[in-house]
């Protein structure tokens, strides 16, 4: 069998993602296991997306090391592939295609035959409720539609492995909470599921780990019983909250003393110069 | 099969986007077809001069700007005089093309001055090179009158000079009758016998008689001894003139003799120097004749003409090859990059990353796309190119489809590298444009190749691939080579290709980390 159940899929120790001199990623070590629900929580522009083009080898890590099954992940090979599945924050697919031509597309780039194909779209669309959009091109659909025709997308080759980018995004109470089943079912199946995604009240009936990243930096990470047990049974949210409060608060505080440290530096480098400029004047003064 | 599910996605992302159709497929139809149109009635037609006398011409000047006139008439030209300041002011408001000038520095002497908009340079150009066979056409209508002239002197010498070959020949004749005539004389006068001896006569003996008379004292007869002694004396004296008369006689036939020898001498001599008299007319006569008789051939002895090694009418058939294989280029150049760049801007992009379809997977079924599409819209294009030229057969599309096949092929591979490069679609259509602007700049379109100075850019010029398919076509089209005698341009092509195709997959794999859609 190819994934045994409560094993360590990814690893990532130390890593760290720069782009320029913007640090986007930093110092993260993760266990993500195989068969559960992993959950990376934070606010916009946190890192998380990076962190899952990371998991996906899409970015390279500019520091740290990534393991899948306790090997050092360097290039996703072909068997992982075929048992991936990815949806995007902004959907991936073909908005000129129809919402069928997009799913068939990239159910055959996976060696599905055609009668699988048809017979996956078909629950797929039903499960998602668009069945009814299936002749539609993607572009003229809704963004709400558009995500959800990108994660029938990235479930059509039943895939063990599914990276889910905001996966309820732009998506009403009703079709998160359809989301939220269908991934329950997913977890049911064993299926490993990363999410990213800032709907806390929703991740926390699915998802049995959690990571919260905050400015590119782990918070917390762990199962979400010892978390809440951590936090005095606190939900996810007022955790987080808790958590980035204490960091802001910190990072104010790291701001003001720098802006003192500069003001500071300010002052010193303008005395200098009126001194300067003293020195300048001195030998006129004594004219 | 993935690769058949991506040929299929490119077809029908292209067909369903109603613009790209048609900046792929309806526009390069309608820029061909107005081409066509454009190169079917282009020529110079309605061309407006006006032209000012800038003094009074010479009445010899005012006849060459007479035919100039109706030269430049002829060749539907628009005339109208006009003077110098409403000359140039009609250039410059573009009532008229060319504004000429016309004066004479000496009575006999024209000078045209062109004023020209310098953005219309091509105009005076034109008109430069129509006057230009005007003079080359008036310079040899009076270098024929001129030869003409000689060509008259010189039949007239050869009529004289016949006439007195004629009057050699009699004096010839004349010549060796004398020589005869005196050779008769010599043998004649040789055969004069003018011997002469006294003794013959015995005069001694009549001596000796006479004095046995005398001694036989003949008294009776003494008279008669003495008569016959006077008269022996007399015979004597006689015979001895007789001799003297001889000898001078024999002197005189020696001098004869002597001077009739010179004349048969100089005879020979002076029919000798009027053989070669004869000889020389008869060089200048043969030298006289044949193309001396012609004074067009002497005014030009070299006559140049370009004579095309096809028939072709129409200004479109000439530039067909360099029409056809420019758009061939253009089309696959920016056709194979910009779709490379969509698809790498595409949402799909991180989705099929993560496909497990090989990156050669893409490239190749980016190529099947790419070249069904563009060998059905060069086949659209060709069709309609048919309707304006003949040059285009059926012999020639079966010559011109492995052509067409290999250089889409390079030029595919060529956009795909310059697509998976760039980063979107404003500096790839730049990089492309500068790609088109290289390869036309050095194709005979332009700038021949064999212009160039050093033999390494020369080379590397003739084997550009623009260049190559150039040749090829106008091979095809205008001599009706077989394809087969291309062999050497295929080849080379077909190398390109190979060398793009490794470039394109190389950048892809170098550019696939790059998500260029956010």
């Amino acid at each position: 069998m190819f994934l045994m159940p409560k094993e360590v899929l990814f690893e990532l120790v130390n890593v760290s993602k720069r782009f320029g001199k913007k640090t986007v990623l930093e110092d993260i070590n993760l266990k993500i296991y195989e068969g559960r629900v992993f959950a990376i929580v934070g606010p916009s522009g946190a890192g998380k997306t990076t962190l899952l083009r990371i998991l996906t080898t899409f970015y390279k890590p500019s520091s740290g090391k990534v393991y899948l099954k306790w090997e050092k992940l360097k290039k996703l090979s072909s068997s992982v592939k075929y048992r991936l599945g990815f949806s995007a924050q902004h959907g991936s697919f073909y908005p000129n295609l129809s919402v069928e031509e997009n799913i068939r597309f990239f159910a055959q780039l996976y060696g599905m035959s055609k009668p699988l194909i048809e017979k996956e779209m078909h629950e797929l669309l039903k499960k998602f409720e668009i069945e009814k959009y299936r002749k539609e091109k993607v572009a003229n659909l809704s963004k709400g539609i558009q995500k959800r025709v990108d994660l029938v997308c990235a479930l059509i080759h039943d895939p063990e492995i599914i990276i889910l980018d905001e996966p309820m995004e732009d998506l009403d109470p009703y079709l998160r909470k359809k989301v939220c089943s269908i991934i329950s079912e997913l977890r049911r199946k064993k299926k490993t599921i990363i999410i990213c995604s800032h709907f806390f009240a929703e991740l926390e009936n699915i998802c049995d780990d959690v990571a919260i990243v905050f400015n590119g930096r782990i918070m917390e990470a762990g199962s979400i019983e010892a978390i809440e047990k951590k936090y005095g049974h606190k939900n996810l949210e007022e955790i987080f909250l808790q958590l980035t409060a204490k960091q802001k608060e910190m990072q104010k505080m790291q701001k003001q003393e720098h802006e003192k440290h500069e003001k500071k530096k300010t002052k010193v480098a303008t005395k200098s110069k009126i001194n300067f400029f003293k020195k300048l004047r001195w030998p006129f003064s004594r004219l | 099969m993935a690769i058949f599910a991506l040929v299929k996605k490119d077809f029908a992302s292209i067909i369903k986007s109603k613009l790209a159709t048609f900046a792929l497929f309806i526009f390069p139809l309608l820029v061909v077809l107005v081409l066509c149109i454009g190169f079917s009635v282009f020529g110079f037609q309605n061309i407006k001069i006006v032209y000012s006398k800038n003094a009074t011409l010479s009445e010899e000047a005012q006849k060459m700007l007479n035919s100039t006139l109706d030269f430049l008439k002829t060749k539907n030209y628009v005339l109208t005089e006009v003077n110098f300041s409403e000359c140039i002011e009609n250039v410059k408001v573009r009532q008229a093309h060319i504004c000429l000038v016309v004066s004479s520095p000496s009575s006999n002497t024209l000078k045209l001055e062109l004023y020209v908009d310098e953005t219309r340079l091509n105009f005076a150009y034109a008109l430069i090179s129509q006057l230009s066979q005007l003079i080359q056409l008036k310079e040899k209508e009076i270098s024929i009158v001129l030869i003409q002239a000689i060509i008259n002197v010189v039949e007239l010498s050869e009529k004289k000079a016949g006439d007195s070959l004629q009057k050699l020949n009699e004096l010839n004749s004349k010549l060796s009758a004398i020589g005869t005539e005196y050779a008769n004389i010599q043998s004649n006068t040789a055969a004069i016998d003018t011997g002469f001896s006294i003794e013959d006569f015995n005069v001694d003996q009549l001596e000796a008689v006479a004095d046995e008379l005398e001694e036989r004292n003949l008294s009776n007869a003494t008279d008669l001894i003495d008569s016959l002694n006077s008269a022996i004396s007399t015979l004597k004296s006689k015979l001895q003139e007789t001799k003297g008369r001889f000898e001078r006689l024999e002197e005189k036939k020696k001098v004869i003799l002597d001077a009739s020898g010179r004349i048969v001498v100089l005879s020979d001599e002076a029919r000798q120097l009027s053989e070669n008299v004869k000889s020389q007319q008869q060089e200048i006569l043969t030298a006289a004749k044949g193309p001396l008789r012609n004074a067009s051939v002497l005014a030009s002895p070299i006559e140049t003409e370009i004579k095309p090694l096809s028939v072709q009418q129409k200004n479109l058939d000439y530039i067909l090859p360099g029409l056809i294989s420019f758009i061939l280029m253009t089309l696959t150049l920016f056709f194979s990059s910009i779709l490379t760049i969509k698809e790498k801007k595409s949402k799909a992009y991180f989705r099929n990353f993560l496909s497990p379809v090989k990156d050669s997977t893409f490239i190749l079924a980016s190529y099947i796309s790419l070249i069904i599409m563009l060998v059905l819209e060069m086949f659209l294009i060709t069709l309609l190119i048919s309707r304006f030229s003949t040059l285009i057969s059926p012999s020639f599309l079966l010559n011109f489809l492995p052509l067409l096949l290999i250089a889409l092929t390079s030029f595919i591979f060529l956009g795909m590298f310059v697509g998976h490069l760039t980063r979107d679609e404003e500096v790839c259509i730049l990089v492309i444009f500068f790609i088109l602007l290289a390869f036309l700049f050095f194709s005979p379109m332009i700038m021949p190749g064999e212009m160039i100075k050093q033999q390494a850019i020369r080379n590397v010029v003739a084997f550009l691939p623009f260049n190559l398919v150039d040749n090829a076509l106008r091979d095809i089209i205008f001599f009706k080579f077989s394809i087969v005698k291309e062999y050497f341009a295929l080849c080379l092509l077909l190398a390109y290709a190979t060398v793009f195709c490794l470039a394109a997959f190389l950048a892809k794999k170098l550019t696939k980390h790059q998500l260029l859609y956010t």
